[in-house]
C-alpha cells in the first residue's frame, strides 16, 4: 500500500499546495485514518467485458443490452471494439463510520472523507493497472475510466449499468431516486479496449464541468465526478 | 412431515438455481423474474419437478423478488405472484415440501438508505401473508446481506405465521456480509430471534464456505443450511458461466457436511444434476450433532462477546442521571453526545455499552430508535438496554441488529411478567437484580432467595440460567457502612455456589462521597476477589480502569495490546492519562482540545459570568483561530477541531445559564439544507459547525430536504439567511427550484449556495444572492449580510 502517495495527495488537498508539512498530530491522525479506511473497506470491483459497437459521429456506443448516448464517451474511447463496464465501492461500513464521525468529530470526519476519496481512487488505479497488464499480454490497449455524470454521459445510466453488473446483489451498491449511489464512496465506469493505442489528447478533464476552475488539472488527483 | 421431524432423520436437501435453468431454457423475463409464475408457469413447474426428481426434499418458490418494491409498475400484486408461485410448486411436487422464497427488499435501511424498520417489516409481512394463504410449508429468507434486514424479515415471518423459517445470508471473500457481520454473529442473532435453521448461500463456491460453517457451528444449536454457487461466475460475451462442474462441486460439499452443514442445496450455476450427485455422495453420511445449549454470549452486528472469560467491562456512561449536558441533548432529541460516549468507552476498554436514556422530558423510545439505528453496524461492543418499561425495552431489542443484554428484571412478579417474554423473544441476556416488591433484602439469604425465584421463573420461558448476569446490588457506603459486605457475600454465593454469572453497578458504593474514582477502584478489586465477572462501571475513571486491568492480568485474560506490562510496564506511563492540561481556555480552543475546553469553562464559571466567558474568552479564541486560518498558518481540520472545542465550551455555558435563568445575547438564525435529491452533506455539516461557533443559531434541516421543508424552516425560525448545498449538477436543478420558491415567498431572505459544482457565475444563473466557496467564507458572508 502506497501510504505516502495517498498521504501526500491528501495533504495537498488540505493545504492547496504540494510538498507541505502538516503538524505531527495531524500527520499521525491521517496515517491512523488510512489504516482504518483500509480495514473497513471492502473494495472488490465487479466488471464485465463485452464487444461494443461504436459510432463516433452519432455519439453512440452499444455493449450487450446497454446503450450509451454520449459524444464525450464516444470520443474518449474512440477506436474501442470492446468495453469493460465496472462498479466498485468502499462498502457500507465506510458509510456508517462516516455518519458516526459527522456526529462526534467534524474535523476527523473531514479527514476521513478525504482519505476515502483518495483511497478509492488509489484502489481503482491499481485495479485498472492489473486489467491493463492482463490485456497488454493479448496486445490490447485500455482507455482510462469514464463514469456516468462525466461530460454528456447521463447520470441516469447508473441504473442500467448497476443492473447489468448485478451490482446491488454482488457488491451492495444501490441508487437513490436521483441516481446517486449509496454507499457514497462508490464508482461505476466504462473503459474502452482496442488493438490500437487510444488518443490521449482528449482527456476526461476535457469533458469535466470544473475544467475552468480546477486546481488539480490533469486528473492527477481529481476527486470530482 | 414436520420440518423438525425431517431433520431428525439425517441430511435434508433443498434445490439449486432457478435462474440458471431458465437461461438454459432460453427464457428471459421482462421485469422481475417472479412474474414468470404467471407468464411461463409450465417452465417453472418443470424446474421444480426436475429438482424434486433429483432428490430435493424442498423446492423453493420462484418468488425471490416478489415484493412490493420490485413488482412496482409490473401490473401484478405481491399476492398474485406469490399465490401463483406457491400454487405451481405445490402442483408440480405434491409430495415434497414447498418453501416460500423471500429475498431482500432491494433497498437499504436507514440511516444509510431511506427505508425504515417498519416499512421493511410491512414489505415482508405482505409476502408472508400471501405465502401462508397459498399454503407454503416453510419460509426461506435468503441471500440477505444486511443482518438487520434479515432480522426484520425473520420477525415478519414469526409474527405472521406458524411456519418453520430458515434464514441464509451471503458473505464476501473477507468472511463477512456486506454490512460487516461475521458468520458467528449471523447465526447467533438469527437463532436468538427464532429461526429454525440458519446458513449461508450464494457468496462463493463451497470450499470458501468451510470456515463460515465452522464459525456458525460453534455458536448455534440450530441445523445449518448451505447453498453455495457452483464456484465463481465468469462473464463471457453477455452470458454467465460458473467454474465448478458437478465432479468438482460434490466433494467440496461433502467437506461442508463434515464441518457441520445438515441441510444442503445450491445457488447460482447449480442444476438438478448437482443436487442428485450430492445426495448420492452423502447417502451414508450422518450429520454432525449440534450443540445443545445456547451460549452465554451477546453480540453486536459485527462482533461476539462471550461471558466465559472475565473481567468484562460494561460501560455505564450513557445515563443522563447527574449529567446535565447529556440530559439536555436527549431532551432536545440529540444523540451526538451519547454516540461519542459509546465510542469513547469502547476506546477505553468497555466490552458492552449500557444505554440508559431515562430522564424527565425525554422521549425514550425516540432516542433509543435514533441511537440504536445509528450505532447498528458501527459500534462493535454490544448494547445493554437499561430501562424498565416493557414497551420501550421491547422496541429497543427489536430494532437492534444483534443480541443485547436487558438491564434489568427483578423479583417483582410484574417485572418478570413483562421483561422475561421480551428476553425470550429476542434471545437477549438478562441482568437479574436481587430485589423484589419488598425492596432490597437486608440479608444474604434473602437476596439469594430472590435470585433463585427469578431464575426459576425464567425457566418457564425457556431461558436458561446461563443467560443471566446477577446483580447483588451495591448501596452507597455513605449511608450504609455494612452494606457492602452483604453485597459481596451474596455475590460470592451466587457465583460460586449457584454457578451464575455476576455483574454489579459498582459505582453506587461511592455515591455521596469525595474522590469516587479511588473508592470505586478499590471496591472493584474486592468484588473481583468475591467473584464479580462483569462490572457496570465507568471505564474512563483511572482507578476503575486499573482495578480491571490488574484483575485481567491476574486471571490471564488480557486484551491484545493492552496488557499489564504494555500499559503499566513503564512507571511513567501510568500517570500519562492523568496529566493535567495547563493552558487557559483560549489555548484549549486554539489547540482544539474539546474536553479541556469544557473543563476550563466549568472552572471559569465559578468566578466569571456566562456572557463574560463568551465575550472575553470564546469569541476572541475563535477570532484568533479564524485569523490563523486566513493567513494559511492552520488548515481546515485544525479550524474544525477548534470549532468543536468551542462548541463544547458553549454547551457548558448554556447549561450554566439555564440553571441561573440568565440569558445570553440572542443569536441570529441561519437555515442550512442539502437540497432535495442530494445525499452528500459533509460540506453542509462543516458550514454548520463553523456558523454555530461564530455566533449563529444554525437550523440544520439535514440532507435531501424538500422545498416545502426549507420554506417551513425559514418561516419557523425567522431566518434572514438560507444556505443551500448541492454536489451534483443534477441536484442543482432542485436547488434552483428551492431558490425560486424562496424568492417568491420571502423576497427579503438572502440565499447563499455552495457545493462542488457551483461557482459565482452558476450561483447568479440560478438566482442565488451569493456563492460561498468554503466554510470560512460562509461565516464571512453571514457576518456581512446579517451583522452589518
Amino acid at each position: 500500500m502506497s501510504y505516502k502517495r495517498i498521504k501526500n495527495q491528501i495533504i495537498e488537498a488540505i493545504t492547496g499546495e504540494q510538498g507541505m508539512h502538516l503538524t505531527d498530530t495531524l500527520d499521525n491522525e491521517l496515517e491512523a485514518l488510512i489504516d482504518e479506511v483500509k480495514s473497513l473497506s471492502t473494495f472488490s470491483p465487479v466488471s464485465r467485458q463485452s464487444t461494443c459497437t461504436h459510432n463516433l459521429s452519432e455519439g453512440r456506443i452499444e455493449v450487450d443490452s446497454l446503450v450509451f448516448e454520449s459524444k464525450s464517451l464516444a470520443r474518449y474511447i474512440e477506436g474501442a471494439n470492446s468495453c469493460i463496464i465496472m462498479a466498485a465501492t468502499l462498502g457500507p461500513r465506510i458509510e456508517s463510520r462516516m455518519n458516526i464521525l459527522q456526529l462526534t468529530d467534524m474535523s476527523k470526519a473531514y479527514l476521513f472523507d478525504l482519505v476515502c476519496l483518495h483511497y478509492l481512487e488509489y484502489c481503482l488505479d491499481e485495479w485498472e493497472r492489473t486489467i491493463r497488464d492482463q490485456l497488454e499480454k493479448e496486445s490490447l490497449h485500455v482507455s482510462g475510466r469514464f463514469s456516468p455524470g462525466y461530460g454528456d454521459l447521463k447520470l441516469e445510466l447508473q441504473k442500467q449499468v448497476l443492473k447489468y453488473l448485478d451490482a446491488q446483489k454482488r457488491v451492495g451498491i444501490e441508487l437513490t431516486q436521483n441516481n446517486l449511489m449509496i454507499p457514497q464512496k462508490s464508482v461505476t465506469a466504462i473503459l474502452g479496449v482496442s488493438p490500437n493505442p487510444f488518443n490521449r489528447s482528449y482527456s476526461r478533464c476535457d469533458a469535466c464541468l470544473k475544467r475552468d476552475n480546477c486546481k488539480s488539472r490533469g486528473g492527477k488527483h481529481c476527486a470530482f465526478q | 412431515m414436520r420440518f423438525s421431524d425431517e431433520l431428525k432423520k439425517g441430511h435434508l436437501y433443498f434445490d439449486g438455481s432457478m435462474g440458471s435453468l431458465l437461461i438454459q431454457k432460453g427464457i428471459k423475463s421482462e421485469g422481475d423474474p417472479s412474474i414468470l409464475n404467471i407468464t411461463e408457469p409450465k417452465a417453472i413447474q418443470d424446474i421444480h419437478k426436475a429438482y424434486a426428481d433429483s432428490g430435493s426434499n424442498y423446492v423453493t418458490t420462484n418468488t425471490f423478488g416478489a415484493n412490493k418494491y420490485k413488482l412496482e409498475g409490473s401490473g401484478f400484486t405481491v399476492d398474485e405472484i406469490i399465490s401463483a408461485g406457491v400454487g405451481i410448486a405445490r402442483e408440480a411436487v405434491p409430495s415434497k415440501g414447498v418453501a416460500l422464497d423471500i429475498g431482500p427488499t432491494g433497498r437499504l435501511l436507514n440511516p444509510m438508505g431511506q427505508m425504515t424498520f417498519d416499512e421493511a417489516y410491512d414489505v415482508f409481512k405482505e409476502q408472508v401473508l400471501a405465502g401462508v394463504k397459498a399454503g407454503a410449508d416453510l419460509v426461506i429468507i435468503e441471500t440477505m446481506s444486511d443482518l438487520m434486514e434479515a432480522k426484520i424479515a425473520l420477525l415478519a415471518v414469526k409474527e405472521n405465521s406458524d411456519l418453520p423459517v430458515v434464514v441464509t445470508m451471503t458473505f464476501q471473500e473477507n468472511g463477512r456480509t456486506l454490512s460487516g457481520s461475521p458468520a458467528d454473529v449471523v447465526a447467533f442473532t438469527l437463532e436468538a430471534n427464532g429461526a429454525d435453521a440458519v446458513g449461508i448461500n450464494c457468496s462463493t463456491g463451497p470450499d470458501k464456505m468451510v470456515p463460515l460453517v465452522e464459525a456458525m457451528y460453534k455458536v448455534t444449536t440450530l441445523p445449518i443450511l448451505v447453498q453455495p454457487n457452483a464456484g465463481l461466475p465468469r462473464h463471457i460475451e453477455g452470458s454467465v458461466a460458473y467454474d465448478l462442474s458437478v465432479e468438482d462441486y460434490v466433494p467440496q460439499m461433502t467437506t461442508l457436511a463434515d464441518a457441520g452443514a445438515q441441510i444442503l442445496g445450491g445457488c447460482c450455476g447449480t442444476t438438478p444434476e448437482y443436487i442428485g450427485a450430492l445426495k448420492s455422495a452423502l447417502i451414508e453420511h450422518t450429520p454432525k450433532p449440534v450443540r445443545t445449549e445456547r451460549l452465554s454470549a451477546v453480540c453486536s452486528s459485527t462482533a461476539m462477546v462471550y461471558f466465559d472469560t472475565f473481567p468484562l467491562t460494561i460501560g455505564e456512561r450513557i445515563n443522563p442521571a447527574g449529567k446535565a449536558l447529556l440530559k439536555k441533548a436527549f431532551q432536545e432529541g440529540r444523540i451526538d453526545l451519547a454516540v461519542k460516549e459509546a465510542f469513547d468507552q469502547v476506546e477505553a476498554g468497555a466490552d458492552i455499552i449500557d444505554v440508559n436514556v431515562s430522564g424527565r422530558g425525554v422521549d425514550e423510545t425516540a432516542i433509543y430508535e435514533s441511537l440504536i439505528t445509528t450505532l447498528n453496524g458501527t459500534l462493535s461492543a454490544p448494547l445493554q438496554i437499561d430501562n424498565t418499561k416493557a414497551n420501550v425495552v421491547e422496541r429497543a431489542c427489536r430494532i437492534y441488529a444483534g443480541v443485547p443484554v436487558i438491564n434489568s428484571v427483578n423479583g417483582k412478579q410484574s417485572s418478570m411478567d413483562s421483561i422475561l417474554p421480551i428476553a425470550q423473544k429476542y434471545g437477549a441476556m438478562l441482568i437479574g437484580l436481587a430485589l423484589d416488591g419488598a425492596g432490597i433484602p437486608e440479608t444474604v439469604d434473602d437476596r439469594i432467595e430472590v435470585v433463585k425465584h427469578i431464575v426459576d421463573e425464567a425457566k418457564k420461558y425457556n431461558i436458561h440460567q446461563s443467560r443471566f448476569l446477577i446483580d447483588c446490588l451495591t448501596l452507597s457506603a455513605a449511608s450504609n457502612r455494612e452494606g457492602y459486605k452483604v453485597t459481596l457475600d451474596s455475590m460470592d454465593h451466587v457465583k460460586n455456589v449457584m454457578g451464575l454469572k455476576t455483574t454489579l453497578g459498582a459505582s453506587n458504593v461511592s455515591y455521596g462521597l469525595p474522590n469516587r474514582d479511588l473508592l470505586n477502584g478499590s471496591f472493584l478489586s474486592m468484588a473481583f476477589a468475591k467473584g464479580l465477572d462483569a462490572p457496570i462501571t465507568d471505564p474512563l475513571q483511572n482507578e476503575v480502569k486499573k482495578a480491571i486491568d490488574i484483575f485481567a492480568y491476574l486471571e490471564g485474560n488480557e486484551k491484545a495490546g493492552k496488557t499489564y506490562l504494555e500499559v503499566y510496564g513503564n512507571a511513567q506511563t501510568t500517570t500519562v492519562a492523568s496529566l493535567k492540561f495547563e493552558g487557559d481556555l483560549k489555548t484549549a480552543i486554539q489547540k482544539g482540545f474539546r474536553a479541556e475546553a469544557m473543563e476550563k469553562t466549568r472552572l471559569y464559571l465559578e468566578t466569571e459570568k456566562a456572557q463574560e466567558i463568551v465575550d472575553q474568552h470564546l469569541i476572541p479564541a475563535l477570532e484568533a483561530v479564524g485569523e490563523e486560518y486566513d493567513k494559511g498558518k492552520i488548515y481546515l481540520p485544525q479550524l474544525l477541531s477548534s470549532a468543536e472545542a468551542a462548541k463544547g465550551a458553549f454547551e457548558v455555558v448554556k447549561i450554566a445559564i439555564e440553571k441561573d435563568a440568565v440569558e445570553l445575547e440572542e443569536k441570529l438564525p441561519v437555515v442550512l439544507a442539502t437540497v432535495e435529491g442530494d445525499v452528500h452533506d459533509i460540506g453542509k455539516n462543516i458550514v454548520a459547525v463553523m456558523l454555530e461557533n461564530f455566533g449563529y443559531e444554525v437550523v440544520d434541516l439535514g440532507k435531501n430536504v424538500t422545498t416545502e421543508a426549507i420554506l417551513e424552516g425559514v418561516k419557523s425560525s425567522g431566518a434572514k439567511l438560507v444556505g443551500l448545498s448541492a454536489l451534483m449538477t443534477t441536484t442543482v436543478e432542485s436547488m434552483q427550484k428551492s431558490i425560486e420558491a424562496l424568492n417568491n415567498h420571502y423576497p427579503d431572505v438572502e440565499i447563499m449556495v455552495g457545493g462542488a459544482v457551483l461557482s459565482q457565475d452558476y450561483a447568479n444563473e440560478i438566482g442565488a444572492n451569493v456563492y460561498g466557496k468554503d466554510a470560512r467564507e460562509a461565516v464571512r458572508i453571514a457576518d456581512r449580510l446579517l451583522k452589518s
